[in-house]
Order: structure tokens, then C-alpha cells, then sequence
């Protein structure tokens, strides 16, 4: 194993007799089953505060950046990835893997269990950890009916979850949106 | 010994056995022993009786006649808890070198509970004792009365710490490697500056 690879051996520590467990920084974390997750989720949805999740997903973009040897900006994409994916797969968030579409860069998580219906907490966890990662605000927008999120600027969000709600999909949504440098 | 005798020490045995289920004291404890209801089967005969209460059978003539070395004063002892049995409690441990001053406590009280007639015969034997060092010429000072609190120790149980697993509790499954080029800032920095049309 390289230095680029994501080492997960012993990222948590179960401490039996107190009955704690910490990851590799030192957090403690508890594990939740999906189905009481879940609920917890959908109430965060529907009172429209996701706050939480982000900070969860900024608290995984820490522990990526810090498994890195180099700043995120910096690596190849796989290598940043590959991190991420591994950490989210510690978490039990599924497993990452990154597309690009022409100019968009869109992030597809698999083997999720089922939480919200539009998929929102797992969007504001993405944002979250990649927000932190690359020390820039991104808003991680869900294509409806997909396990894809679209990485894009947080001002141009709303506009690409509008056209996904109403149905385009992410080849359409790709090719409503231009980068200044193709102009 | 008589068959009188004998009759009332079965009985006094017996007493002392209910008394034990009663408590449900364990026996291991120490609170009933069979050595301190022999001690007390000697001068026991005497109390079944029925005695009528005379002056020298109340339960504070032990101490008036406690140079008196003989156990005849025994009679009185039977007597003496249905005349008065709450103010013999307190005068027995006063200076009573005779054997009939436990006669009149507390634990031989028929309204006595089961756990004052239990500690009430370690006190009959420690009085026979001191009773026996008295016609020696010595005077054997009683020992403090066992309380029943003093009896009980708590017994501490704890859990078993949790054993080491053999192997990692965690374990990874799968890993990725997703095929892409350049370099991640400059991917996502294009993808922030996406606009619509």
C-alpha cells in the first residue's frame, strides 16, 4: 500500500470496557442503525435544517484532508476519491465514486440505504465534505431519481434543482449549464 | 438429666430453628449458634414454668442478688418477661455476673421479633460465660452486643470485563478506483464556474 491509497486499518477504536468508540482523530462516534437514522433524517428535512449532516460531512472532509499527503486541490482526482470514498465507507455512507460530465464534476453514491426522498441529507453530507476538503463552498445537488449529485457554485443550486425536479436529466442539466471558459 | 429437661431443651431447639427460618438469616453468618442454645439449655428448665411474680422474680432482682453464685434465681427468669419485659432489656448488660439476668431481655420476649431472640442467645451464652468466671472469683466483662447490621456484609458483584476480540471488529469490504484525469482543484474549480445558459 502507497501513500496515496486510503489506509482504513485500525481507524476506529472500540474501547469495550467503557464503551466508547473513537475514530483515528480521537472523535467519539456512535453507530446508529439505518432505520432510526432514518426518521432522524426525515425531520431534518422537513424542518428544512440540515445543518447537522453538513457538519458531519465537514468532520469527514477533515478526516479525508488529513489522510491526504498533499492538499486535495493538488492530487489526482482518483487519489482524492479514493480517500473520501474510504472514509465514507467507514461511516456507512455508501460507496463514492466521481463522474464528469463535459464540465461538471458529479459524485454517485451507492448502496445507501433509504433516508429522505430527494435524497437531501446525503447531498448536505457531500457538501459538506467537500466544502471542507477543498476549503470552498459546494453545493452537492441531487438529480432527481439517481444516485448522482451534481458539484456545482451554491448560487447556481437552486436553478439546477429546479430543472431536476421538473425532470431533466443530468445530460440536459449538463448541457444547460456553460463554463466562462468555453465561451 | 430429666425427661423434663430433655422435653424443654427440644423445645428451646426447636424455638431456635423457627426463629432461623424466620429470619431467613443465612446460617454461615453467625447469628444463631448451636453451642449458645446448649449454654442456655442448662438454666432453661426452670422458665417454662409458670411462676407467679414476686418481687425477687422482677426482672431487677438479678441484680440485687448477683453475689449470689447459685442459678436459683432461674425460676424468676420465666417470670419475668411477661411482667416486664422492656426494662430487663436494659438492666441485663449493667453488671449482672449471674446467669439469670439474659433471662428477662428483649430476645426471649414472646413479642420478640425473630432476629432479637436470635442475637438474644449469643448473650445467654456470653452471660453463662462471665456467669462461670464470677464463681471463679473473676468478673468477665460481656462483649458488645452484635447489632444485626453488624451482621450483614454487602457482597459486591461486579461484571466480567468484556474479552479482546480475536480478530478486528472492523473490516473493509471493497475499495474503489475511480478514472479520471488532471487534477482535482482544477476539475472542481471548473465545475463551481459552471453557469446556466
Amino acid at each position: 500500500m502507497t501513500d496515496s491509497q486510503f489506509d482504513p486499518g485500525g481507524f476506529f477504536q472500540f474501547d469495550l470496557a467503557h464503551g466508547r468508540v473513537r475514530t483515528r482523530g480521537g472523535a467519539r462516534v456512535l453507530v446508529l442503525a439505518e432505520n432510526v437514522l432514518a426518521p432522524l433524517i426525515v425531520t431534518a428535512v422537513q424542518s428544512g435544517d440540515l445543518t447537522a449532516i453538513r457538519q458531519l460531512g465537514s468532520q469527514l472532509g477533515s478526516i479525508v484532508a488529513q489522510s491526504l499527503p498533499a492538499p486535495a486541490s493538488s492530487l489526482p482526482p482518483q487519489v482524492v476519491i479514493s480517500h473520501a470514498g474510504g472514509v465514507m465507507s467507514l461511516y456507512g455512507w455508501g460507496r463514492l465514486k466521481l463522474e464528469q460530465w463535459g464540465g461538471a464534476l458529479v459524485l454517485v453514491v451507492e448502496g445507501l440505504p433509504p433516508l429522505d426522498e430527494d435524497n437531501l441529507a446525503v447531498a448536505a453530507l457531500l457538501g459538506g465534505i467537500f466544502s471542507t476538503l477543498c476549503s470552498a463552498e459546494v453545493a452537492c445537488v441531487p438529480m432527481a431519481r439517481t444516485t448522482k449529485y451534481i458539484m456545482v457554485d451554491p448560487r447556481i443550486a437552486e436553478q439546477v434543482w429546479t430543472w431536476s425536479k421538473s425532470g431533466d436529466n443530468l445530460a440536459t442539466i449538463a448541457s444547460k449549464l456553460s463554463s466562462p471558459e468555453a465561451a | 438429666m430429666s425427661q423434663e429437661r430433655v422435653e424443654l431443651l427440644e423445645g428451646l431447639l426447636s424455638r431456635v430453628q423457627e426463629n432461623r427460618k424466620r429470619t431467613r438469616t443465612p446460617a454461615g453468618l453467625g447469628l444463631v449458634q448451636p453451642e449458645a442454645a446448649r449454654a442456655v439449655a442448662a438454666p432453661a428448665p426452670e422458665p417454662q414454668k409458670p411462676a407467679p411474680v414476686t418481687p425477687a422474680a422482677r426482672p431487677f432482682a438479678p441484680a440485687a442478688t448477683a453475689a449470689a453464685p447459685t442459678p436459683i434465681a432461674a425460676p424468676a427468669r420465666a417470670a419475668a418477661p411477661a411482667a416486664q419485659p422492656r426494662p430487663a432489656a436494659a438492666a441485663a448488660p449493667a453488671r449482672i455476673s449471674a446467669p439469670e439476668a439474659p433471662s428477662v431481655r428483649r430476645g426471649h420476649d414472646r413479642t420478640a421479633t425473630p432476629l432479637e431472640m436470635a442475637v438474644a442467645e449469643l448473650d445467654l451464652a456470653a452471660s453463662k460465660a462471665a456467669a462461670q468466671g464470677a464463681a471463679g472469683g473473676g468478673q468477665v466483662p460481656l462483649a458488645p452486643p452484635i447489632s444485626p447490621e453488624e451482621a450483614f456484609a454487602p457482597r459486591i458483584i461486579e461484571p466480567e470485563p468484556i474479552r479482546e476480540p480475536a480478530r478486528p471488529i472492523a473490516q473493509v469490504v471493497s475499495r474503489h478506483a475511480p478514472q479520471v484525469d488532471a487534477t482535482f482543484g482544477a476539475m472542481l474549480k471548473r465545475s463551481l464556474s459552471l453557469r446556466p445558459l
